[in-house]
């Protein structure tokens, strides 16, 4: 989830938060003290990779960027998921969403 | 707004090099909240209210999220970990999979190994030290009782022996007495066919003449066929052939060792051909031995090799006997002469006991057909190296020594086992974390072992320098100096080998620890000693009890050798040793029996004239120098029987008129030799006490007959005096016999001085000189000197037992304070809380020190029943003093213990001055 939210582009902390957030109708909220220690994992495991960037105006921000080992992890889980939903949707008999 | 302030006042530390970076991320995270909020139209407090919310009540929770997540081992590792275990191995990889396994296992062992070098260090010292001294004494019995002779075919090579039925109790090692034999029976032996080839040889001294200057050489007088049968090759020119060696027309010639060839003549390529000097007499050199060549007794190193049919030119030791009994020195003829080794090759496809059955056959015939000197007689064989010699003779004390080094080794091992069980405890988590991803136990077995084993190899190589070093010290136990004791390719496998078994004997014992662990409760349990830290200190215990126990068999085996040492130092000798010089001269064949005993005359004559010299004497043997000359006496007066039952052994030597007032031996009774005694009056003798008691139980000695190769006249009578060693275990009576009336082809001058006896040396040098300028003054050396000698056996014993003991002790002592020090570290809480509830220093020291003195009286009670179960096994070494001494064993025992004590009282003392508030408080 967090590694889809940056998938197309760098993002930190609060915006990766903000659009899980958004993009689940506030149904998924993450809160700092989940957010943060799973991201410094990801980074650990070289799934993500953080950079300190600074914006005009602003004060430095670290940005979070998938890094290719992180985009392989991604497809690994999106497939994953893909099956377990599909076999949730055939436990259940819902039409596949979407 | 800046939340870097609160988010760091309300985060718990999280003592990480990335906390800085967190904070601010963390603060930039709650200043987004809070301007967003503004944005959506909050005011300050509310805004202020909903970032700070984000942030969770219980901050400790984050904390630690943050700092595991941030923290290198446990997440990175277990991965590479997993997918290292993941990765399918196929079948036909497997072999290469194991060996990169194996290199994996090595590679994280020295890693392991080097990031605590300390440690690392401790155990490879204290393992060289146990194996450099097993592989010093393996090299020694490698040199004496492994490496074969070198002659072709070692194995079908025997030593033939003559056995008496009679006398076979006589032997105190039990088995058949073995003999020499006489020339007649050899020749018999040899031509009975039962033996592919059989050769007689025996040692002689021959005397060198280069330049002018005679000096005495080792020699050996061998039958015609001796190369031949032992199939040794000369490297330069040939061996004897069988006509050089036939009675009666003996040709001069000689084989050079390859070491005299070299020394002596340069190895001079045109040796063969090169006449040389030996007894006064031409020799014509026809070949050199091989290099490695001493004969077929081991130990031996023969300076040159003569024909048997020279025997009556070149007179081993035993003619003189013989020209006392029968007034001649030719023993090729005499059958009941028996002077002569015997080595014989096997048939091929013939077993040893076959030939010692057909040998005891052809000696029985023998024995029926000359009953006069071969009655009771017969003829065996004994593979090479078992009959008398070094083999047998140093074999008790390399065994004895065998045993001291494994002591010593298994000490060490001890020590080693524990230190590693001390450190398994502390690595408890790093195996539960390898466990926990899924390393599986033989893996975590397999790479504990690898590190103990690696171990084991640096100190197998550190023993290997040792061994290098300390080999020398091995010479002094009658261990010939030729014998070679470097480090070979075998001596090297057998530390290696003992390395890795070492490695894997005290690798086990934290594998065994750790393989029963509990994975969970070591991976809560942080800090404090759980169950497995309680086991290891027990077993650690159990190591202390098992050092102390073997260090005090060492040590009382030391204390012993150190004993033996005291009283043979303590001996009374019965005559001085102090400012006496000692030195050969041998005439040779330009003498005759006449003009040889004047020119001693004169030499002494001259000596005792010598401004320093107190007196000065001349005598076959000297005293103490491990040569001894034994003869036949009647103890019924009777003449000899051919049986030899109606005789003792006694010992005799042959000395001039002033020889006893030059040792300081007093006159009992009589007087001693005079000028008198000469060749044409009654022949005399001094005998000793024990010797006119053995033979005259109630009577005066003075004036009595006795017979031995000749019928002597009693003239004085001496007190017993020590004779081969100060540690001699059944002193021989015995006999002198004058000069005057005993020529001698060498004799050794005693010159006993008011001061340095050999500042006396070149007067000595002169006064020979003076006389003939071919005769040299060899072997100069002092009495004491001999006498140090005579004991060096009994010295170096005690040396080595004793250095091997204090390395035992150390390693016991250095053991017992790592547990004891372990343990009460692991108690710092609990000594705190008694402190704090009032306890008093004291009973914190005693209660500690009650727990270490538990363990060495526990070591010292099973060390002494270890002790006294083993102390028989030195006995033989012993002189002096009982197996079971018992201010040995009390010494001993104290001393031990208070090495213990003081071993546990260091960290019951660090105890005692624990701090209990820093003590519980270190422990919350």
């Amino acid at each position: 989830m967090v590694l889809s939210v940056i998938e197309r582009r760098a993002r930190h902390g609060y915006e990766i938060a903000n659009l899980i957030d958004e993009q689940s109708d506030g149904v998924l909220r993450f809160h700092v003290a989940s957010l943060y220690p799973m991201l410094y994992r990801m980074e650990r495991r070289g799934w993500i990779d953080g950079k300190w960037i600074e914006k005009a105006g602003q004060r430095r921000r670290r940005y979070y960027r998938l890094t290719p080992h992180g985009r392989k992890a991604l497809a690994e889980q999106r497939s994953t998921w893909r099956e377990l939903l599909a076999a949730l949707h055939r436990v259940a008999g819902l039409e596949p969403g979407r | 707004m800046d939340f870097r302030l609160y988010v760091r006042e309300h985060l718990p530390s999280l003592t990480i090099a990335r906390e800085a970076e967190i904070v601010e991320e963390l603060a930039q995270h709650l200043e987004d909240v809070y301007r967003d909020a503004r944005q959506e139209g909050l005011d300050h407090s509310a805004a202020w209210a909903k970032a700070v919310g984000t942030l969770p009540a219980a901050a400790d929770d984050l904390a630690r999220a943050l700092r595991s997540a941030s923290r290198t081992p446990p997440g990175r590792v277990a991965d590479r970990w997993r997918a290292a275990l993941d990765e399918p191995v196929p079948a036909r990889e497997a072999r290469f999979a194991m060996l990169t396994d194996l290199r994996r296992d090595v590679r994280y062992a020295l890693r392991t190994l080097f990031r605590a070098p300390g440690f690392t260090a401790v155990i490879v010292i204290t393992l060289a030290g146990g194996i450099g001294a097993t592989a010093a004494i393996f090299s020694a019995v490698d040199a004496v009782l492994l490496k074969s002779v070198p002659v072709a075919e070692p194995s079908r090579v025997v030593h033939v022996y003559t056995v008496s039925s009679a006398r076979a109790t006589t032997n105190p090692n039990g088995g058949p007495q073995l003999g020499s034999s006489s020339y007649p029976d050899y020749v018999d032996l040899r031509d009975s066919g039962v033996l592919d080839g059989l050769t007689a040889f025996a040692d002689i001294r021959l005397s060198l003449d280069t330049e002018g200057v005679t000096e005495p050489i080792d020699g050996v007088v061998v039958s015609g066929n001796y190369f031949d049968v032992l199939g040794v090759r000369p490297v330069v020119g040939r061996a004897f052939s069988l006509e050089e060696d036939r009675a009666g027309s003996p040709v001069r010639v000689a084989v050079l060792s390859h070491k005299m060839w070299q020394q002596r003549f340069g190895s001079d390529p045109n040796i063969v051909g090169r006449s040389i000097t030996l007894n006064a007499v031409a020799y014509t050199v026809i070949g050199v031995a091989p290099r490695a060549f001493g004969g077929p007794v081991l130990g031996d190193a023969p300076d040159a090799w003569v024909p048997m049919a020279l025997q009556d030119e070149v007179r081993p030791p035993s003619a003189g006997a013989l020209r006392q009994r029968l007034g001649t020195t030719h023993m090729l003829g005499f059958r009941d002469v028996r002077w002569l080794e015997m080595v014989g090759r096997l048939r091929d496809g013939t077993a040893l006991t076959e030939a010692a059955a057909a040998l005891d056959v052809v000696g029985r015939r023998l024995a029926a057909a000359y009953p006069d000197s071969n009655r009771d007689l017969s003829a065996t064989a004994v593979p090479l190296g078992q009959g008398p010699g070094v083999r047998t003779e140093t074999w008790p004390v390399l065994a004895l020594l065998t045993a001291a080094v494994t002591l010593v080794l298994m000490i060490a091992c001890a020590n080693v086992a524990s230190l590693l069980l001390a450190r398994a405890v502390t690595r408890r988590r790093e195996v539960a974390v390898r466990q926990a991803i899924g390393a599986g136990r033989g893996q975590l077995v397999r790479q504990w072992l690898t590190e103990a084993v690696i171990l084991g190899v640096l100190g197998a190589a550190g023993g290997l320098i040792l061994a290098g070093w300390s080999t020398p010290i091995l010479y002094g136990f009658g261990i010939p100096e030729d014998l070679d004791l470097s480090i070979n390719l075998r001596v090297l496998a057998f530390a290696l080998a003992t390395g890795v078994v070492t490695g894997l004997v005290f690798g086990l014992a934290p594998v065994l620890q750790m393989v029963r662990g509990d994975t969970v409760a070591a991976l809560r349990d942080e800090g404090g000693a759980v169950t497995t830290g309680a086991r290891a200190t027990r077993m650690r215990s159990a190591f202390v009890v098992l050092q102390v126990a073997l260090s005090l068999v060492l040590l009382v085996a030391a204390g012993l050798f150190i004993r033996t040492l005291q009283q043979a130092y303590a001996v009374d000798l019965g005559y001085r040793v102090d400012r006496t010089l000692v030195a050969e001269i041998g005439p040779g064949d330009s003498y005759s029996p006449v003009t040889g005993y004047a020119l001693y005359v004169e030499v002494l004559d001259r000596l005792n004239a010598l401004p320093g010299v107190v007196a000065a004497g001349a005598a076959r043997v000297t005293v103490l120098s491990g040569a001894s000359r034994t003869v036949p006496v009647s103890v019924d007066g009777q003449p000899i029987r051919p049986d030899r039952s109606n005789v003792i052994p006694v010992r005799a030597n042959v000395v001039s008129d002033r020889y006893l007032e030059t040792m300081g031996i007093p006159l009992l009774r009589g007087r001693g030799f005079q000028a008198s005694d000469g060749p044409a009056s009654p022949r005399v003798a001094v005998v000793s006490r024990s010797l006119a008691d053995r033979l005259w139980p109630n009577a005066d000695p003075i004036g009595q007959r006795f017979l031995s190769a000749s019928p002597l006249i009693v003239v004085g009578l001496v007190p017993d005096t020590v004779y081969l060693s100060a540690t001699e275990r059944d002193p021989r009576p015995f006999f002198y016999l004058p000069l005057s009336q005993n020529y001698e082809y060498a004799v050794t001058l005693h010159v006993r001085t008011d001061g340095d006896p050999l500042a006396i040396l070149p007067g000595v040098r002169q006064v020979v000189r003076d006389l003939d300028p071919r005769i040299a003054v060899t072997r100069p050396r002092r009495l004491v000197d001999e006498f140090n000698r005579s004991i060096t056996g009994q010295r170096t014993m005690a040396t080595l037992v004793g250095i091997l003991s204090g390395m035992a002790l150390l390693l016991a002592a250095v053991g017992l304070y790592g547990v004891m020090a372990y343990g009460t570290r692991q108690r710092t809480t609990e000594v705190g809380l008694r402190l704090a509830l009032g306890a008093t220093p004291v009973s914190i020291l005693n209660l500690i020190v009650f727990r270490g003195a538990r363990l060495v009286v526990m070591g010292v009670a099973l060390g002494l029943v270890g002790a006294f179960a083993s102390v028989r096994f030195v006995r033989s070494q012993l002189f002096g003093v009982e197996p079971t001494d018992p201010v040995t064993w009390l010494a001993v025992s104290a001393m031990l213990v208070l090495v213990g004590l003081t071993a546990c009282a260091i960290p019951a003392w660090r105890a005692m001055r624990v701090d209990p508030a820093v003590a519980l408080r270190s422990s919350c």
